[in-house]
């Protein structure tokens, strides 16, 4: 055994549950050195199994178990034993967050996220102090409760490097942050925090190094990208030049100075290149958001409350009111069952209780026809039907591994499991084209819980599938669409969160895939799942609500993720981990809240009034019918600008002077409108849709200022160079001219002042 | 007093892929967690898990990706293969289809991951589920295939039983580190690069 000293001990640290269902697990936190490290470890007090150190790294958050009663209306829950352990390499830490309840997260440089830890007493004094022995702790200034901690030394340098004045804390802050925040995966292995590179160096000597030799990847990288996606390689490669621009703090100052008296803000300007989002259309707000008001949830539905809402006929009175009193407060358990058959379509709200009667009986005989279909498949015939063969392999495979952790699925032979699977196949009858796609088993299994019915639970499934089929498209065209929606929103809402991510390549929001497609059920607990959907189903109070709650959750996490310095890899992982962390109701409270907001502010891009359903408002109908995120903004790009627009169709899609080391040159982005692609709103039961990725459809070009041609003669300075290559780059894609060879101007910089090596170093490419 | 600070952690990145429901998360939490639990769920999207293990003495963390299996995923799985050390293709012996995937998976991987020399670009193959009884892809036909793809090790696996799992996950790790290794010679000398290199991978890939 290896030798530890045991600095810290605290026991009767209790995990702390984020829903009912959820029990509390007491364990002991500790600060242990071994060997030349320190570590933060906790362990479940009754975890007698596991005694090795063996959990080098715990990734999931704890497990969650929970008993329900048949009925559904009660929950008990028994604590299970075996709640993963932690342990964290102090140097691996990167954050916690430490509120004044005195509630613990860990938060490491990778992304990985632990389970909230509550201190006896509230108290965690003492645990920080003993934590500050090591590292240098600093308080984020824009989220009170997140801790970010450095190593002790290069805190040290940092702070006499500033008090000397030699840096200014900006430029500095965003040139640790390029140097240390790899983007490309590829750069991983490099990848860590200052004091991992070199204690022996200052820190911003030996954190070039790396960049440097790192160079030949990362131009293969780039070229790569560019031959597999040229239009947002380019794109995100000039976002990140902006970033670096807009960082000098001379620039800003100069482009004053430069622009003299004129009566715009110059930081208008600014704001406009810090909307720079994929798609690439500048969203300019003319008028800030309004704020954000205070919402209030109701609770939910209950029996008495419904009761009045029914005509004598049992039929519902006014069922627009009735689904807005859903949205503010969901159903209560016992009403479910029957709530839910009206809200996915299977009952009409007008219907009496007889008509409801006779469509039972006709659905149920046709559900029986769609079930015999299948059944009576002989496997000869199977054997020459491999359309068939899939799907029933992979609903086999699936049903296996939904929910089994959730006591109405759980356990060998449970015959629940063949009800989903009979559901399921019933459904490749009912529409074999869309057949059965990984995902559909996790949006059966809870409407199966709370109809307890299979008949009943497959017509309200198809009624689900119905909303969201795009979710399983073959070409994942309705995720994409969805991406590009949230994108739109966060652009609106945060535009600061939204260029973070530009600047990280995360922009694209990967890591709310899992969110989208099965619609936050493994984010969240079963429990807060049916509230939700039932929130979800009752349409109110626009279209996409769902992309508002996502919105909302990203909301709540972007000064961890920005704080920390997250970057693609480490967002992802950090949003993954906190799954089953949700907060619900505070989270549809936010939801709202960001709706209410939007509907009360004027100069919402009319992408984003489209996307949730909503009119759009005079201020931005005016021109022409065809309304535009970019043309919006045009306007307040153009006017920043000295010179008009060369081209007269084009929507400028961010246009600024730029700078870097005192080699100046200006160069404006265009992309022509002639074709429109920003009406791509989400429509839920829309069926367009072929709007796969379109990369290469963007007709775009680069055009240095004063100098048409970028690729004639040699532009010169860093600047030219990266404008030059962008520029043949969107050629290029813009079709113009097949023949340009795309290596040319890369390799011609590389012979040229090292200026290639240059842009590596800051991360251009 | 110190936060291991002067130490360097080799980060080796391994994706693991093949159809779905072969085994990839169990295999990676079998090696990860040591446990087998029927309790997982299929993968959406992606996510990974990381490891400390010693390679003859070294100390380096892996970091294991995990995607979904299902075809129509793919799109978004590709946007993980960037960087990586190592490829870890799975396939399950009791299922001839998952075995015939192999070689779009691995295509797949190399024209979306783009390594710098294809050729020797390291692969492990596992063969996952020995304990079930009704094997229908022999070790032979599997031994073969590796052999034809330039000598690629092959393991045969449980991860439910826990077989083979420490053995593959020891050689995934020493030819990740190896490929580690010969990325930071090569860039140690940046004259090499040849910008021409990975040609032979050019492929679109949109799907439109
Ligand atoms: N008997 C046996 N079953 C296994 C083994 N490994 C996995 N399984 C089972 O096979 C099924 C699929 O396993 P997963 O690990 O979820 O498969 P996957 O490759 O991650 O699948 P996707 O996430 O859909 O891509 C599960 O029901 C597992 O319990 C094994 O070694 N032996
Ligand atoms: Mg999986």
């Amino acid at each position: 055994m290896e030798e530890e000293t045991l600095v810290y001990q605290q026991d009767e640290v209790h995990t702390i549950p984020t829903s009912l269902e959820e029990l509390s697990v007491a364990g002991r936190l500790r600060i242990i050195e071994r060997r030349h490290s320190a570590y933060i470890e906790w362990r479940c007090s009754d975890d007698e199994s596991n005694p090795d150190n063996d959990w080098a790294v715990v990734n999931k958050s704890a497990v969650t178990f929970t008993h329900h009663n048949s009925s559904g209306s009660v929950e008990i829950s028994t604590p299970r034993r075996h709640v993963r352990p932690i342990s964290v390499e102090l140097a691996d830490l990167g954050s916690y967050k430490l509120t004044i309840e005195g509630s613990l997260v860990l938060i490491q440089r990778d992304g990985s996220t632990h389970p909230a830890l509550q201190f006896p007493g509230k108290d965690a004094e003492y645990f920080v102090e003993v934590l500050s022995r090591y590292v240098a702790i600093k308080r984020s200034e824009k989220d009170s409760t997140l801790f970010l901690l450095r190593d002790k030394k290069t805190a040290r340098i940092d702070d006499q490097l500033s008090a000397l004045g030699l840096v200014s804390h900006a430029s500095r802050g965003s040139r640790v942050r390029k140097l240390h925040g790899s983007s490309s995966s590829d750069s991983n292995r490099s990848r860590g925090s200052p004091q991992h590179t070199s204690s022996s160096q200052v820190e911003l000597h030996s954190a070039v190094v790396p960049w440097t030799t790192a160079a030949p990847q990362r131009v293969m990288g780039f070229i790569s990208n560019f031959r597999r996606d040229p239009y947002t390689t380019t794109l995100t490669t000039l976002s990140k030049f902006y970033d670096i621009v807009l960082s000098e703090d001379d620039w800003a100052e100069g482009f004053v100075s430069e622009r003299g008296g004129d009566d715009l803000n110059p930081f208008a300007s600014l704001s406009g290149l810090d909307n720079l989002e994929p798609g690439f259309q500048v969203v300019t707000l003319k008028g800030k958001l309004v704020e954000r008001p205070r919402v209030e949830r109701l609770p939910p539905l209950t029996q008495l409350e419904y009761s009045q809402h029914c005509d004598v006929d049992g039929g519902v009175r006014d069922p627009q009111l009735l689904k807005r009193r859903i949205f503010k407060g969901g159903i209560h358990p016992s009403l479910r069952s029957e709530l839910w058959c009206y809200l996915l379509g299977y009952y009409d709200w007008s219907s009496s209780s007889a008509q409801r009667e006779v469509r039972r009986n006709e659905r149920l005989v046709e559900y029986q026809k769609l079930k015999l279909q299948w059944s009576t498949m002989t496997a000869d015939q199977e054997l020459r039907n491999s359309g068939f063969r899939e799907r029933k392999s992979l609903i086999e495979k699936d049903v296996n591994r939904t929910d089994r952790s959730h006591p109405f699925y759980e356990g060998d032979d449970n015959p629940n499991v063949q009800l989903l699977h009979n559901i399921l196949m019933s459904y490749v009858m009912f529409n074999f084209d869309l057949g059965y796609v990984q995902g559909m088993s996790d949006l059966l299994a809870p409407i199966l819980y709370v109809t307890q019915n299979e008949c009943a639970a497959f017509w309200c499934f198809v009624g689900y599938i119905d909303i969201v089929h795009r979710n399983f498209d073959m070409d994942q065209s309705g995720m994409k669409e969805q991406l590009l929606g949230l994108q739109h929103l966060i652009a609106v809402i945060d535009p600061e969160f939204m260029s973070y991510l530009e600047s990280s390549e995360s922009a694209n929001l990967y890591f709310c895939f899992r969110w989208l497609l099965v619609r936050f059920k493994r984010e969240l607990s079963y429990s807060d799942t049916l509230r939700l959907w039932e929130v979800l189903w009752s349409q109110e109070p626009c279209k996409n609500f769902h992309l508002l709650v996502a919105a909302a959750i990203l909301d709540h996490e972007r000064n961890t993720i920005m704080e920390n310095k997250f970057e693609f890899t480490e967002i992802l992982k950090h949003i993954n981990d906190t799954s089953q962390r949700l907060n619900l109701e505070e989270l549809l409270c936010s939801a709202e809240a960001i709706y209410e907001q939007l509907v009360a502010s004027s100069d919402v891009p009319a992408a984003v009034l489209t996307l949730l359903g909503l009119p759009l408002k005079p201020s931005s109908q005016d021109g022409e019918a065809d309304v535009s995120v970019g043309e919006l903004a045009s306007e307040k790009c153009v006017s920043t600008d000295e010179e008009t627009s060369p081209l007269e169709s084009s929507r400028i899609i961010s246009a600024g002077p730029s700078s870097s080391r005192g080699k100046k040159e200006n160069f404006v982005l265009y992309r022509r409108c002639d074709h429109n692609d920003d009406d791509d709103f989400l429509s839920e039961e829309d069926t367009s849709g072929d709007s796969c990725g379109g990369a290469g459809d963007n007709n775009a070009s680069v055009v240095p200022r004063g100098d048409t041609s970028a690729t004639d003669g040699a532009p010169r300075g860093l600047v030219g160079t990266v404008t030059s290559i962008l520029g043949s780059a969107v050629r290029h894609i813009a079709g113009e001219d097949a023949s340009i060879d795309l290596l040319s101007p890369i390799s011609a910089a590389l012979h040229n002042e090292g200026l290639f090596e240059d842009a590596i170093g800051q991360q251009y490419l | 007093m110190s936060t291991g600070s002067g130490r360097k952690k080799a980060l080796l990145k391994v994706i693991i892929l093949g159809n779905s429901g072969v085994g990839k998360t169990s295999l990676m939490n079998q090696f990860v967690n040591r446990k087998f639990s029927n309790q997982y769920k299929a993968t959406i999207g992606a996510d990974f898990l990381t490891k400390e293990v010693m390679v003859d003495d070294r100390l380096v963390t892996m970091q294991i990706w995990d995607t979904a299996g299902q075809e129509r995923f793919q799109s978004l799985g590709v946007a993980f293969y960037r960087g990586a050390d190592c490829c870890v293709l799975v396939y399950d012996v009791t299922s001839p289809d998952s075995f015939k995937a192999l070689d779009s998976w691995r295509d797949e991987f190399l024209i979306q991951a783009s390594p710098r020399d294809a050729d020797n670009f390291p692969f492990v193959v596992l063969g996952n589920k020995v304990d079930l009884e009704n094997r229908t892809v022999s070790s032979k036909r599997a031994q073969q295939w590796c052999q034809n793809k330039s000598d690629v090790p092959y393991f045969e696996t449980s991860a439910k039983e826990a077989i083979n799992i420490e053995l593959a996950f020891q050689t995934i790790a020493r030819n990740a580190l190896a490929q580690d290794q010969d990325l930071d010679l090569v860039n140690e000398f940046p004259d090499q690069i040849k910008l021409t290199d990975d040609k032979q991978n050019k492929q679109d890939s949109c799907a439109c």
